[in-house]
């Protein structure tokens, strides 16, 4: 640790607070400058106090207006802002009332001091294949809108995550809101994680699921996305399209749930075994399908 | 050097701090405001929070910079001219051992008792789950949390 003065002389960084985006953005792309956005710091002040990440400089994008928090719904489409902190989105009424799958993967995230700081977008941009609002956002299909040097575009979530901490951000990039579709009402959403302790926890494994009926009492939508079991965030499609037009069973959640090991290449670490990883997806994923179906207002 | 603006324990301060220097830092050595503790310097125990614009933070994580503007409550400022309600609860239920987490712990609580004036036993304990006690005087704070908040523990 370097002592104060060392740190007035000689500072590691440097740190400026744009205020517009375009000024951020211009910023991040400039060629030959190693910038790092800051949203909530939870993640990037600690991997640059332990030397595990380097910037010249830090671009504080808290002030940036057009990243302001807020969590707004317009057409059918939630858009959570980029400077949103997680206790903001467990604070929504729209979010606890109609997503509670998206509240429980917010209300697991580190402490209330980590929460009041830490951000969804950043949570995504960190690409920690362990994170927890991800699993549910794979699960909701939500959406990113990224600005950049080029102008602004969206990325669906599947396509975000390149490899472990890699993403499809390139230099000068900004994601600038989540956009994740509002449930209806037939459609129900839960988030669980396996963990030792309930707070200050990384998973072993987490689930975010989504499960929508229709007329019939048959699946018409459904979503799954699992959490530290791969290196990135993942999608278990083929648990999905086994459960797409399908009436509910016991049975039929049992096979989604063995099923979605195949979309996993889990590795062992200090928190849990591949093989016990591999143990416990199908009976996460069955879970988290039970409690989305029963909030869809359906029974298996 | 950047110039920032910040008002802590309701003293507003003018200072120039390091761009790479932590609001903790600046508290504790700025300002010579020792309660807050410097410990795990990730977020994980709790020891530096302090509330800023009202919400309980790990300040060990913030930059000085990023707090330009801000408003920060740090256990120093938590009484009046005696000790609060919720610090007299810390005392009487003996809910400080070795006291080094305590700053944190009472700041924690009084950020849930800000905005949940009546919590459950689950909720305060939810809302202290951030802050560690090696002593594993777990009981009596929540304990003592329940107590100033007139709640059963």
């Amino acid at each position: 640790m370097s002592s104060a003065l060392d740190n007035e002389l000689h500072p590691s960084f440097d740190y400026v607070r744009p205020r517009a985006l375009a000024d951020a953005v211009s910023i991040l792309a400039e060629e030959g400058l190693n910038a790092r956005p800051l949203a909530g710091g939870t993640d990037l002040v600690v991997a640059l106090r332990h030397g595990l990440a380097h910037a010249d400089v830090v671009v504080d994008l808290k002030r940036v207006g057009e990243l302001a928090p807020g969590i707004e719904e317009s057409e059918g489409t939630l858009s959570i802002s980029a400077n949103t902190p997680m206790t903001d989105i467990e604070r929504d009424e729209m979010v606890r009332s109609r997503i509670p799958g998206l509240l429980e993967s917010a209300q697991v995230v580190g402490s209330v001091q980590i929460r009041n700081r830490a951000t969804v977008a950043g949570n995504v941009c960190n690409a920690s294949p362990a994170a927890d609002t991800p699993p549910m956002l794979v699960a909701l299909g939500a959406s990113l809108l990224v600005a950049g040097p080029d102008g602004q575009r969206r990325v669906g979530i599947d396509d975000f995550w390149t490899g472990y901490r890699e993403t499809i951000l390139s230099k000068g990039d900004v994601v600038r809101a989540i956009e994740i579709p509002v449930p209806g009402p037939r459609e129900g959403t839960a988030f669980l994680k396996l963990g030792v302790r309930r707070a200050m926890e990384i998973s072993i494994v987490c689930v975010g699921a989504r499960v929508a009926l229709g007329d019939t009492g048959v699946i018409s939508g459904v979503g799954i996305g699992l959490g530290s079991v791969a290196p990135t965030t993942v999608r278990a499609a083929s648990s999905e399209q086994l459960l797409l037009g399908e009436k509910p069973s016991p049975r039929l959640l049992a096979e989604a749930g063995s099923g979605a090991v195949g979309a996993c290449t889990p590795i062992d670490d200090l928190r849990a075994s591949a093989d016990y990883r591999r143990a416990m997806i199908p009976v996460m994923v069955e879970r988290a399908l039970a409690v989305a179906l029963q909030r869809a207002g359906g029974s298996s | 050097m950047t110039p920032i603006r910040i008002t802590v324990n309701g003293l507003a301060h003018r200072l120039e701090v390091a761009p790479d220097g932590y609001l903790l830092d600046v508290l504790r050595d700025d300002l010579g405001l020792t309660g807050a503790k410097e410990c795990c310097l990730e977020g994980e125990c709790g020891a530096c929070t302090v509330l800023v614009d009202g919400r309980a933070v790990n300040s060990c994580l913030i930059l000085a910079a990023e707090a330009d503007e801000a408003e920060v409550l740090t256990v120093e400022g938590l009484g009046g001219e005696g000790l609060s309600r919720l610090q007299v609860a810390f005392l009487d239920h003996a809910a400080a051992q070795c006291g080094f987490c305590i700053p944190g712990q009472l700041i924690a609580a009084q950020a849930l008792l800000d905005y949940n004036q009546s919590p459950s036993a689950a909720e305060i304990r939810e809302a202290l789950a951030g802050n560690l006690c090696r002593c594993a005087g777990y009981q009596q704070i929540a304990a003592a949390v329940a107590d100033a908040a007139g709640v059963e523990s």
